[in-house]
């Protein structure tokens, strides 16, 4: 009935239909929509200054951005209920290690109560400062560009205070590293 | 005769490959691209099938889950208690942080028990927390998210029992949802759009009554399907099948019975590839494989290849004046066969009168009811065909075979390029120029090839070569089309029209204003037709005026997860899909698919009418 040679072209074209899907599905999927903020909320984009931004840290202390002003600071919004924030955050803290004399500083934002954070950092102890952003108004996220407040989302704040770079989902050792050059070497 | 020495085989094995590739590409249409907003990641659907059960359904997307111990449910109305939420197990899970952890896929079913203290209200609201992840790239969790519902509480017998037929289960279970946190993703349903949350468990009580109607609407809906604007192109590829078949009574029989397995047997496939969707979690709609590039792009391809088979510009070895002669044996049961494929194939961006509301049925019925349906559709398209060829009386209504047969053939091919011609511009309207260029390109390229083949001597390997290589060429043509990205689409201009968004519409209804709602797209022809005919006229837009009604547009030429979900509140399968929303608050109500201005002017004056109650 059929001979080889139509086989072969049927394979083929079989196989181009589902690279051809398999590539737009995956191009699709490297863009995951954010709703737009809720109407009167100033949300900050790459190139706005944060150091302005405070947040309560662990013992109810406000901490402002500013503290860390003149590094690089990697904000990493997490909770505990969310396993592959839970799982890149080891990972974070060596890199807090390795780089804490290139003025780099990373600093955990807990999207949950202070009590269940602290719990979850006896277990595992990270070493960076954490902020807790639960019951700020407006939500930290939703201020950093992650309005659906889907976790983890890291932003990476410059030496002069000002946004870098945003990432939803889980950060890897290479986006890290680009961030680490795209931070540049503190001023001495 | 070998299938790869008949040009029509080869071209219908090309049509099988194309709905072979449907299958892959319908995962797309679906709400994998990109991350999906929580509330079509997990949907929710609460209601009251029966007085003191709130059953709460979660159909969750593909490469989502649920955690079970972050799922609550309470109630809001003051006196009424609510039990303990029955969820089932879920599927067990170490965290090394949580401990033993239990998530569900797919969809899961709660139950959430209440009594009332005193009297029971007509309504209760109930508020669901539940949180959720997406377990593959981008990993990913959802922020805790709460919404609230308010449902009609029933008392006395069960639900339906007090309209008897399908509209009362329906009518009854209406449940209204009211946005909870003002940093929703997208509004839930409102009060307009009744029926939402009726789907998963409300929808099975007019199964029982509805299968036999459904299978009848189907039915009619195949018939009807021959007749529809949008399957001009079938109309001739079936009537050169036809024609070609008139040799003797046998073999008459043979393939009309050939086309008839292949219609049917085509629609069965689509059937189990929709259930293998739906048992996934996707949703599916008919003709929205349109909505991929690539598949628009390989259907415009295969309808100019026919058509230049049918203009005798390429063959085969054999002449194609002698086709018809030379079509005997399994080579023309295949090609038949293949004929009727080809023909559900090119159908599938059509949607019929009645075949809408059998679809609508069939997407949610049971596994064997949804085949059924889907074999009557089938029974329906191929039966006026395979009758005139099992007929003898039938079939010698129809002109004798004569050199006209070569001239209408001939003749019939300028459809099939002009359908080629519409899909070319669907795709750039879909990818813009590039995509319709690498298009072009393909099919220059696909004709080069089976000019090539045709010309080639048997056995020559070098010739054959040539031939793959052009093939090839055409498939990378094709791969380009896939490559291209959308291009970003300029405002509508037409100050008339306002584009879909379901915070604007429930804002235009707040304020009492009366919405027509269109959703459509370039590659349906039935929206074209409408727009022709009613939408875009002078007519129209000054019934827009006097009626204060504001046009809201859709579009659903690309895959977009929020007219998906509008489409699935209104059980349609497809589009076009017309909502009216009257002045008060008052559900909108769907139009048929095919409009008339007068249906449009009742509709529209009706809606204006109606007063604004609160």
């Amino acid at each position: 009935m059929m001979d080889r040679r139509t086989l072969l072209i049927l394979a083929l074209a079989c196989l181009a239909a589902f690279g051809g899907w398999w590539l737009q599905y995956r191009m699709a999927n490297e863009m995951p929509a954010q709703p737009p903020a809720p109407a009167g909320v100033k949300t900050l984009a790459t190139g706005d200054s944060a150091s302005d931004y405070a947040l309560p840290d662990l013992d109810g202390q406000t901490t402002a951005l500013a503290k860390w002003h003149g590094k690089a600071v990697l904000l990493n919004f997490w909770a505990t209920w969310c396993a592959p924030c839970r799982e890149e955050m080891p990972m974070l803290a060596k890199f807090q290690r390795e780089h804490a004399g290139d003025g780099v500083q990373v600093v955990g934002i807990a999207m949950e109560q202070p009590q269940s954070a602290t719990e979850f950092l006896k277990q595992v102890s990270v070493g960076y400062p954490i902020l807790i952003g639960i019951d700020a108004d407006p939500v930290p996220t939703t201020v950093f560009g992650d309005t659906a407040g889907l976790l983890p989302y890291s932003v990476l704040i410059g030496r002069d205070g000002r946004i870098l770079a945003t990432k939803l989902g889980p950060l890897d050792p290479a986006t890290l590293k680009g961030w680490l050059d795209e931070a540049g070497q503190p001023n001495s | 005769m070998s299938v790869s020495g008949n040009p029509f085989a080869r071209l219908m094995l090309l049509a099988s490959l194309l709905l072979a590739a449907t299958g892959a590409f319908a995962q797309s249409l679906s709400p994998g691209d990109g991350l999906l907003p929580v509330t079509q990641a997990f949907a929710l659907k609460p209601i009251i099938a029966k007085p003191g059960t709130i059953a709460l359904h979660f159909d969750i997307a593909p490469h989502y889950y649920l955690y079970r111990g972050r799922i609550e449910a309470k109630i809001l109305t003051t006196g009424i208690t609510a039990g303990r939420l029955n969820l089932p197990p879920g599927k067990q899970e170490h965290d090394p942080f949580l401990g033993d952890v239990e998530i569900y896929h797919d969809s899961v079913d709660g139950a959430l028990p209440y009594s009332a203290a005193g009297a029971m209200p007509a309504t209760l609201q109930v508020a669901v927390t539940y949180q959720g992840c997406h377990e593959i790239e981008p990993k990913i969790c959802y922020p805790p998210n709460t919404e609230t519902f308010t449902l009609p509480t029933v008392g006395g017998g069960p639900i339906g029992s007090a309209n008897g037929g399908a509209s009362g289960g329906l009518g009854n279970a209406i449940a209204t949802s009211l946005g909870a946190t003002p940093a929703k993703t997208t509004p839930p349903p409102t009060t307009g759009m009744a029926n939402a949350a009726v789907e998963s468990t409300a929808a099975m009580a007019p199964l029982s009554t509805g299968f036999a109607f459904a299978l009848l609407l189907a039915f009619v809906g195949g018939l009807i399907l021959n007749l529809m604007p949008c399957v001009l192109p079938i109309l001739a590829v079936k009537a050169v099948g036809v024609l070609e078949s008139n040799t003797s009574r046998a073999e008459a029989r043979r393939h009309a019975l050939a086309y008839g397995a292949g219609v049917v047997c085509t629609f069965l496939a689509i059937g189990l590839v929709i259930l293998g969707l739906r048992g996934a979690g996707h949703a599916v709609g008919w003709g929205t494989q349109l909505q991929q590039p690539v598949i628009v792009a390989v259907l415009a391809c295969v309808l100019f290849a026919v058509g230049l088979s049918m203009s005798g510009v390429v063959s085969f070895g054999s002449r194609l004046g002698n086709v018809g002669a030379s079509l005997t044996g399994r080579g023309g049961v295949a090609g038949n066969f293949f004929t009727g494929v080809l023909a559900v194939v090119v159908a599938s961006p059509c949607t019929a009168p009645f075949m809408g509301a059998a679809l609508a049925y069939a997407f949610i019925a049971p596994a064997s009811h949804e085949l059924a349906v889907m074999l009557a559709l089938g029974i329906g398209l191929a039966l006026p065909l395979t009758l005139i060829g099992l007929v003898p009386a039938l079939a010698r209504l129809l002109p004798k075979p004569g050199r006209w047969m070569e001239t209408l053939k001939q003749v019939l091919a300028f459809p099939m390029y002009l359908s080629a011609v519409w899909l070319v511009w669907v795709l750039a309207n879909q990818r813009g120029a590039d995509a319709a260029a690498l298009v072009l390109i393909a099919m220059v390229l696909l004709a080069a090839a089976l000019w090539w083949h045709g010309r080639a001597q048997p056995g020559r390997r070098l010739g054959h070569a040539f031939t793959l290589l052009l093939a090839l060429a055409t498939l990378v043509s094709l791969y380009g089309v896939a490559r291209v990205a959308p291009p970003t689409r300029a405002a509508t201009m037409d100050p008339h029209v306002v584009s879909f968004s379901p915070a604007k519409l429930q804002s235009l209804r707040a304020a009492g204003t009366p919405v027509f709602v269109d959703i459509g797209a370039d590659w349906c022809v039935t929206c074209k037709a409408n727009e022709y005919a009613v939408l875009d006229t002078q007519a129209f837009r000054s019934l827009l005026k006097t009626t204060g009604a504001v046009y809201m547009k859709g579009d659903w030429t690309d895959v977009n997860p929020v007219i998906g979900a509008y489409l699935r509140e209104f059980h349609s399968p497809g589009v076009p899909l017309y909502v009216v929303y009257p002045r008060g608050q008052g559900a909108g109500r769907a139009l048929p698919t095919v409009l008339t201005a007068s249906l449009v002017r009742s509709a529209l004056v009706h809606a204006d009418a109606e007063p604004a109650t609160r």
